[in-house]
This record gives structure tokens, sequence and C-alpha cells, in this order.
């Protein structure tokens, strides 16, 4: 029998083992509509399927519209080459469902800037001419590599997460398919930010 | 229910069958046979086959009883397949 603690672990790392179809689609919705509401309010766009920057003056609709951009395009590129591959063994339902739930851990990235501390510091960090009053402090610059190795964490967690994913609807393994992995994150980073940069406002 | 040995301990080769014996009369049998492919499955995969035949054969009743998403169920099933088709294979060519 499952404790609370393994069932914590799977909803959280391995949730595409457990949820699946409408309910996966409810979920991962839900998160990414959590997600924009949260970058919207940490003054974070998600301006990319693999970026999260911060920003000082984005919108709702800047904010909800990169969303849905990336969603977009993640099903679309990693959506329509599963089914390409496993011709027909996956309903439609799980394979959006379980793509949406891989992108989860994103939700935590807004939640870094907390305080606003990032898009204060990040400026100074920037100017041309740092004044030595302008460095960061020891407690600031160490919070700034805490919470950019938690950052890197999260990507890492959520690319990790995907690969899983993309591993289980296609149920091959090799190393071609794990390039062909890497070929489609790069592809689906390059058509979000370029349909970002073009059709944003 | 004492678990039935179908791999060597010594080698790791399949185990076949020498001797089968009547439980009622204690008439016992010997020859060469080759274990079915059902029997040469570990206990996990006998289980899935089995609540798969009472199920019906539906993935989704059958993601439901074991609390598990239908492309896992899927997988699992998809991976039992090839093992009964690599017995087959095995058994055909002896």
């Amino acid at each position: 029998m499952k404790t609370a603690k393994n069932k914590l672990i799977t909803y959280l790392f391995y949730p595409y083992q457990s949820v699946d179809g409408w309910k996966a689609i409810s979920w991962g919705l839900g998160i990414q509509l959590l997600a924009t509401i949260l970058a919207y309010f940490m003054s974070g766009r998600f301006d990319g399927f693999l970026d999260y920057h911060l920003v000082d003056d984005a919108t709702l609709y800047q904010t909800a519209f990169d969303q849905l951009i990336n969603v977009s395009t993640m099903l679309l590129v990693f959506g329509a080459t599963i089914a390409l591959i496993s011709r027909g063994r996956n309903r439609g339902s799980d394979l959006i469902g379980l793509l949406l739930i891989a992108r989860a851990p994103v939700v935590v990235l807004p939640l870094l800037n907390i305080g606003d501390f990032f898009r204060q510091l990040t400026p100074r960090l920037l100017a041309d001419e740092m004044a030595l009053s302008k460095l960061p402090s020891p407690a600031e610059s160490f919070i700034l590599l805490l919470f950019s190795l938690l950052a890197l964490s999260i990507f890492v967690w959520w690319l990790v997460m995907l690969f899983q994913v993309y591993r289980l609807l296609l149920h091959k393994t090799g190393f071609g398919y794990t390039l062909l992995f890497l070929g489609l994150v790069v592809l689906a980073e390059y058509i979000s930010k370029s349909l970002i940069l073009l059709l944003n406002v | 229910m004492k678990k039935l040995p179908v791999v060597c301990p010594s080698c790791e080769a399949q185990l076949q069958v020498k001797t089968l014996c009547c439980a009622s009369c204690a008439t016992t049998v010997e020859g060469d046979f080759k274990l079915p492919v059902l029997a040469r499955l570990n206990p996990e995969e006998l289980n899935f086959a089995l609540a798969f035949i009472k199920s019906s054969g539906s993935l989704k009743e059958m993601s439901a009883l074991l609390n598990l998403s239908y492309p896992t169920v899927r997988n699992m099933l998809d991976d039992l397949i090839q093992q009964l088709q690599k017995f087959e294979d095995e058994n055909g060519k002896k």
C-alpha cells in the first residue's frame, strides 16, 4: 500500500503514471492558467517554450498570449511527432493531457520573484558602469545563487518530465529517439520565440 | 502456493518439464516437455495477463483497477505481448 509520502512523490515527479485523459487535460490547463496569473502578478513572462524572464511592464494579455503560444507550440511539435511515430496507439486526450501535465513545473518559476527581489536587482547587475556601491551584498549574492540554482532545477525538472511523457507515449527507446527529443525541444523553442516576437504587441 | 521455477538456478537457462505426476493415482509420465508460454511469465506479468482477461480486455478497466494511467497500462500490455512473442519464437525454434 502506498504511503502518503510515496503518493506525493508520484504526483510531483511521475503524475503521468496515474493521471490520464480528460482529468490530465483539466489539471494541465488549470496549472498553466495558474502559471499565467502568477507570472503576471510576479512581473514575469514565459516569452518562449524554454524561457521565463522578469519584465517591468507586462500586461495580462501579453502573459496569457505567451502561454497560449508556448502550449500550442508544444502540443503541435511534440503531439504531432508522437502521433505520427506511434500511429494511433495513443488516445488524443492522453496525448494532450500528459503533455500539458509535463509542463506543470513551470508554475513554480514566478514564485521565485517573491518580494520583487530579482526584478529590482537585475538592472543594477546589468548597468554599464557598475559602481562599488551598486554591487550585490554577500547576502544578495547568496540569494541570487540559491534562486538561480532553484530556477535551473525547475527547468531540468520540467524537461525531464517532458522526456518521460515523450517516452511513455512513444514507448520506444534508443539514442535516435533521445536525439529526436532534443531536436523537438530546439524546434519548439525556435517556433514559439519567433511567434512571440512576430505576433506579440 | 509454491512458485513454479522456470529458470535454472545454476546457469539461468530455461527449465523444461521432465516428469508429470497424477495426484489421484500417482502415475508418473516422463518425457521432455516445453513449458507453455504463459507458465514462463513472471508472477507480475502473469497477474497482469489474468487481470486483463478478467476485465474482458478493457484497458480502461485495467487502468482503473491498477490505479495507473491508460498509456502506462498500454505500455505494460505491449511489453507483455513482446515477451509472449519472444517465448513463442523460442519454443518454435526448439
